[in-house]
């Protein structure tokens, strides 16, 4: 009996401080990047419109529980609520033909598997509850004693669980089915169901779903049966989930035949299961969590956030590899005014690390969109914005692109339509507060002008017109400074863009642009390219120059030509020194 | 008994507090300000109830309606919304209706003036089609073409991008309102043109190989064995200041005609120049002329202010399906120094609608952009000013009888476009038009699509979700 409560002790709670710590200090940030990406409205309107679809009601508490990732620590409790919901249920299903004790560490197999596969940003929170409130209307349905009544409640539930949970309704029918085939073997007083009865449910599981799609929601036939309420992206046939809707109830007909077996040796039975639960759970840690899709979560989260800092520090410790991490890395440098001084101390990826491409796909314009506009691009960032919400996979809405579509309409003056958006944020829960602050400033000029964000927009923004093109930066960057020339971060950036494509003729010309920003000294790789060409010419060019360069840089100069020029394994030796100049990226990048 | 006088007096309050006339409202001289505004508008009586949200602080709103021979009230805490029972007869007894609006703030009613809301006998179509898109740049999520019941609030859906993931569904044109003779393209795998004949769909590769591009806007003869649509290189470009967002332009444009029946393209070089882009074609309701617009070509988009559409016609017979070998112009660029869009001519032959803009061919980009209504016996041409508003208004059908005419406005927020009814008297005059009525007034507020090439159907569009896949997944007719 001890040991016995061990481990209905020990388990649990081992298992909530795994999950909880894999969701609090492994994949938080995939919480909170999910979080912004869905507009979840507390109004009737919505929640009606919402479970009108197959699995809309999974789908609306899916939404409703994941706004609350917004809250540090909350989205790892929300998660492990809902596990631990799970193998309560599953344990029930355990139960059903057996005493539960035996199988109560297997109990845990779904829900560790999910665990993982919510770590993957696809997978949705809804599948999880869809998958629990199928498993709980299975138990519900199986305890019925009377035959006939628990027949006309499993022909009803079918349709209900269909229309609440989508696809995870297979858990109902095949749970119902297992328990019916042997349901009479096992428990007394559970009365027979009929061959013909079990064969109608398998054709209402069949036709119901065909008769939604043709009649009423009309989608292809493979989502009619899955429901897109489990993966972002309706095409893919969601491979864990459907493990899930099989293995629920293939552990009811586990629980049913092998019980007896397990009975004389639980230490050996319980190791057995440890095992199965500990390889079950290693391959979904490897199939399912990325790290490095982690990371440029973090980034971005210190973005949206504005902890430029943060993310200066997190490069320092981990050399971003990837585009989207290297651009956020230098947009927290510029905005911490020290691009200039430092964009050779990381790894660089050409112009695309400084402003992303236009990718349609996915979310790739989300993140391209933060650059634009900061340098002040504002129509550019709407653009970027706009298009990654409707590239949002599940096709929903995002709260975190109507707050910057809201931004730019205020940039631009355009309050109807900034009022449209500030409507929607208002029937939030957690952005409700931002757009009721926004709300002030509608229609209000000069509080716009006064606002510490859009009112420095509206003095960098372009004041004439040009068709944008990212592919033409440099041209938009200098028409930028045209407009205004104070505009700090296009000047760093335009530099930035000259030196990363080693234009060194467009540097030279532009270069002079930086006197509008009185530097005491240029920025350390300006003073760098500036010298370097200068010291091509001739040593009174280098000695005369007009630009406001520090000695170190010229003396840094002296040391760097004199190893250039002596050794054959310059390349080696310079590394150490001055592999974070302009001269090293140069010479050898 | 006490319990019972209690409960009587209860109920008799409730009652009075529900469905009563405000009584000694202070009286405001001052229109209601609601959205969407129905003050003095025209409508059919035939339509789905005004409902309406009162946009002032009021805690509590009291609506009376009142016509020549009946009445009927309305009241909410933010919205008014009408029983569409009720409504409806009050429509069908009524030819004007005088609205009056009390709102309650925390300590009195108020009463607004009263404003009418005129009706008339001239029927709509039964049901209006449209294509439901962000409007966005490049990118598109849930998109698909819709029909809603005007009488009533049901919209059903005709096909969408969630029955086929990633397409794009786009240009639906139907043969002079017929709801059983319809077109749309779908682009993306399995693309190309759909026609939809009862409850019968097949597909054409739209993309004949003699020809540069697909078929693009299309237009149907009045006889059915003909569509013509016009063929575009087009391309986006997107604007840095605040005023504009993107420039849609073509640096290559013809008109085709498509012979259904034949499954052939019949074309003339006077619609095929090379100097000249030539696009949104349109057949005269006698199907005797074929109008389209028509700008000097110029290299695109360095030009993109100086492309502008002259409106012209060439005769077209529809027996041995060939054209005229004269262009006549009916507006010129010389007197407008503006382009013209979307010819339509009412099925009566008397009125030819059309968009005017400061250049282009994508008017619903262009804040400018006018409706003008052309006196196809005089030539004579002017704006229609009840139905323009500051901002964009573009595509633009009749209906069956002439008597109205369904456009597209931005006029709401200045993005998302939606569908707005007008009513055109037999002068060619508009009156004030009124926005598509909604179930829940807020309807428009929470969408986050615009209401593309709004079309009147006369009846219901019956195709089946099995009959469109099989389309769908079929080679598809080879155009000669």
């Amino acid at each position: 009996m001890k040991r016995l409560l061990n481990v209905r002790i020990i388990t649990p709670v081992v298992f909530s401080i795994l999950v909880l710590f894999f969701w609090q200090f492994g994949y938080r940030y995939t919480l909170f990047f999910q979080e912004p990406l869905q507009l979840f409205l507390t109004t009737g309107n919505y929640f009606w419109e919402t479970l009108k679809l197959p699995a809309g009601f999974a789908g609306y508490l899916g939404e409703f529980f994941t706004q609350f990732y917004v809250i540090p620590f909350v989205g790892p409790l929300i998660i492990l609520f809902l596990l631990l919901l799970l193998q309560f249920l599953v344990e029930k299903i355990f139960c059903f033909y057996s005493n539960s004790n035996k199988w109560f560490v297997l109990s845990y197999l779904p829900s560790v598997i999910y665990c993982f596969v919510l770590s993957d940003e696809f997978y949705l929170l809804s599948g999880l509850i869809a998958i629990i409130i199928a498993t709980a209307l299975s138990l519900f349905a199986i305890h019925i004693r009377n035959g006939k009544t628990r027949a006309v409640s499993i022909s009803a539930l079918i349709i209900v669980a269909y229309f609440i949970s989508g696809g995870a309704f297979f858990i109902f029918l095949f749970t119902v089915l297992v328990a019916e085939f042997i349901g009479r073997k096992k428990r007394q007083n559970y009365s027979k169901a009929p061959i013909v009865l079990l064969v109608l449910w398998l054709i209402i599981s069949i036709v119901i779903p065909v008769l939604i799609r043709n009649y009423y929601d009309p989608v292809p036939l493979r989502q009619a049966f899955v429901s897109d309420r489990f993966h972002k992206i309706s095409t893919v046939l969601p491979f864990p989930s459907l493990i899930m809707w099989i293995l629920i109830p293939a552990l009811l007909w586990i629980s049913a035949f092998f019980s007896k077996g397990i009975t004389h040796n639980a230490l050996v039975n319980r190791i057995a299961q440890l095992l199965i639960l500990f390889v079950v759970a290693y391959s979904s840690y490897k199939q399912f969590p990325n790290p490095n899709a982690e990371k440029v979560k973090q980034y971005d989260y210190y973005v949206r956030h504005q902890q430029w800092e943060k993310i200066i520090e997190l490069a320092e410790k981990d050399l971003p590899r990837n585009a989207f991490a290297v651009n956020y890395l230098n947009l927290a440098l510029v905005k911490t005014n020290q691009l200039g001084n430092r964009l050779f101390e990381f790894r660089q990826l050409g112009s695309a690390g400084l402003f992303l491409p236009y990718d349609r796909e996915h979310l790739s314009s989300v993140f391209g969109n933060e650059a634009l506009y900061h340098v002040g691009l504002v129509n550019a960032s709407q653009q970027y914005m706009f298009e990654g919400m409707e590239a949002i996979p599940d096709l929903r809405k995002s709260t975190r692109a109507l707050k910057r579509l809201t931004d730019v309409a205020m940039i631009n003056g355009d309050y109807a339509l900034a009022s449209k958006y500030i409507d929607l944020l208002k029937n939030t829960l957690f952005y409700k507060k931002w757009a009721q602050n926004a709300e002030l400033y509608l229609y209000n000029e000069l509080k716009i002008n006064t606002h510490p964000d859009w009112g420095i927009k509206r003095t960098i923004r372009p004041q004439s017109d040009y068709f944008f093109s990212v592919h033409n930066i440099d041209v938009i960057l200098l028409s930028l400074l045209h407009d205004n020339p104070n505009n700090r971060l296009a000047f760093e950036y335009l530099m930035s863009y000259y030196l990363l494509n080693k234009d060194l003729g467009s540097f030279m010309r532009y270069v002079s642009l930086g006197h509008a920003f009185d530097y005491q000294y240029l920025p350390r790789s300006c003073q760098e390219a500036v010298l370097y060409v200068l010291g091509l010419q001739s040593r009174e060019a280098v000695q005369d120059n007009p630009y406001p360069i520090n000695p170190q840089t010229t003396q840094r100069l002296n040391s760097y030509v004199n190893i250039y020029t002596s050794y054959p394994d310059a390349e080696m030796r310079l590394k150490n020194d001055f592999g974070d100049t302009f001269w090293y990226y140069f010479h050898y990048r | 008994m006490i319990m019972r006088y209690i409960f009587l007096i209860f109920i008799a309050v409730l009652f009075v507090s529900c469905t009563g006339k405000p009584q000694n409202a202070k009286p405001l001289n001052e229109y209601p300000d609601i959205f969407p505004d129905y003050t003095f508008v025209t409508i059919p009586s035939k339509i789905a109830p005004l409902n309406f949200e009162v946009k002032d602080d009021g805690k509590r709103f009291f609506v009376l309606v009142e016509g020549e021979s009946s009445s009927i009230t309305a009241s909410g805490k933010r919205f008014i919304q009408f029983s569409e029972r009720k409504w409806q007869k009050l429509l069908a007894e009524n030819n004007l209706l005088t609205f009056t609006v009390w709102s309650k703030s925390s300590k009195e009613w108020m009463q607004y003036k009263p404003f009418d809301v005129s009706v008339k006998t001239e029927p709509v179509d039964s049901y209006l089609t449209y294509r439901r898109i962000a409007p966005g740049y490049q990118v598109w999520s849930s998109m698909g073409i819709y029909q809603r019941e005007l009488s009533s609030f049901r919209e059903d859906e005709i096909v969408s991008n969630r029955l086929f993931p990633g397409s794009c569904v786009n240009c639906h044109a139907f043969n002079s309102n017929d709801a059983n003779s319809m077109m749309f393209h779908l682009r993306g795998n399995n693309g190309g043109t759909y026609f939809v004949s009862d409850t019968s769909v097949f597909k054409v590769n739209s993309k004949p190989e003699q020809l540069y591009s697909g078929f693009q806007y299309p237009y149907w003869h009045p006889s059915g064995q003909y569509v013509a649509f016009s063929i575009n290189n087009t391309a986006q470009a997107f604007h840095a200041v605040a005023d504009k967002r993107i420039e849609v332009f073509d640096s290559e444009s013809d008109v085709v005609v498509y012979d259904v029946h034949n499954n052939k393209v019949v074309a003339t070089p006077l619609l095929m120049s090379g100097e000249w882009f030539e696009t949104f074609p349109s057949f005269s309701p006698d199907g005797m002329y074929l109008y389209f617009c028509t700008s000097k070509a110029t290299p695109m988009p360095e030009n993109y202010k100086e492309v502008k559409y002259n409106l012209c016609r060439i005769a077209f017979d529809a027996k041995t399906g060939t054209f005229g070998q004269e262009v006549d112009t009916l507006v010129r660029v010389a007197d407008t120094n503006m382009s013209v869009t979307f010819p339509r001519i009412s099925p009566d032959c008397k009125w030819l609608l059309f968009t005017l803009s400061d250049y282009g061919n994508f008017s619903i980009w262009h804040p400018e952009a006018d409706l003008y209504m052309l006196n196809l016996e005089t030539g004579e041409y002017c704006p229609l000013e009840a139905a323009n508003s500051e901002d964009t208004e573009s595509y633009h059908s009749w209906s069956s009888n002439s008597r109205w005419v369904v456009f597209s406005s931005r006029r709401v927020n200045g993005l998302y476009t939606m569908p707005y009814i007008v009513y055109i008297n037999e002068h060619g005059e508009a009156e004030k038009p009124f926005l598509l009525p909604q179930k829940s007034p807020d309807y428009y507020k929470n969408s986050f699509y615009s209401f593309n090439i709004p079309e009147f159907v006369n009846g219901k569009v019956n195709v089946s979700v099995r009959n469109i896949e099989n389309a769908f997944n079929s080679e598809g007719l080879k155009v000669k």
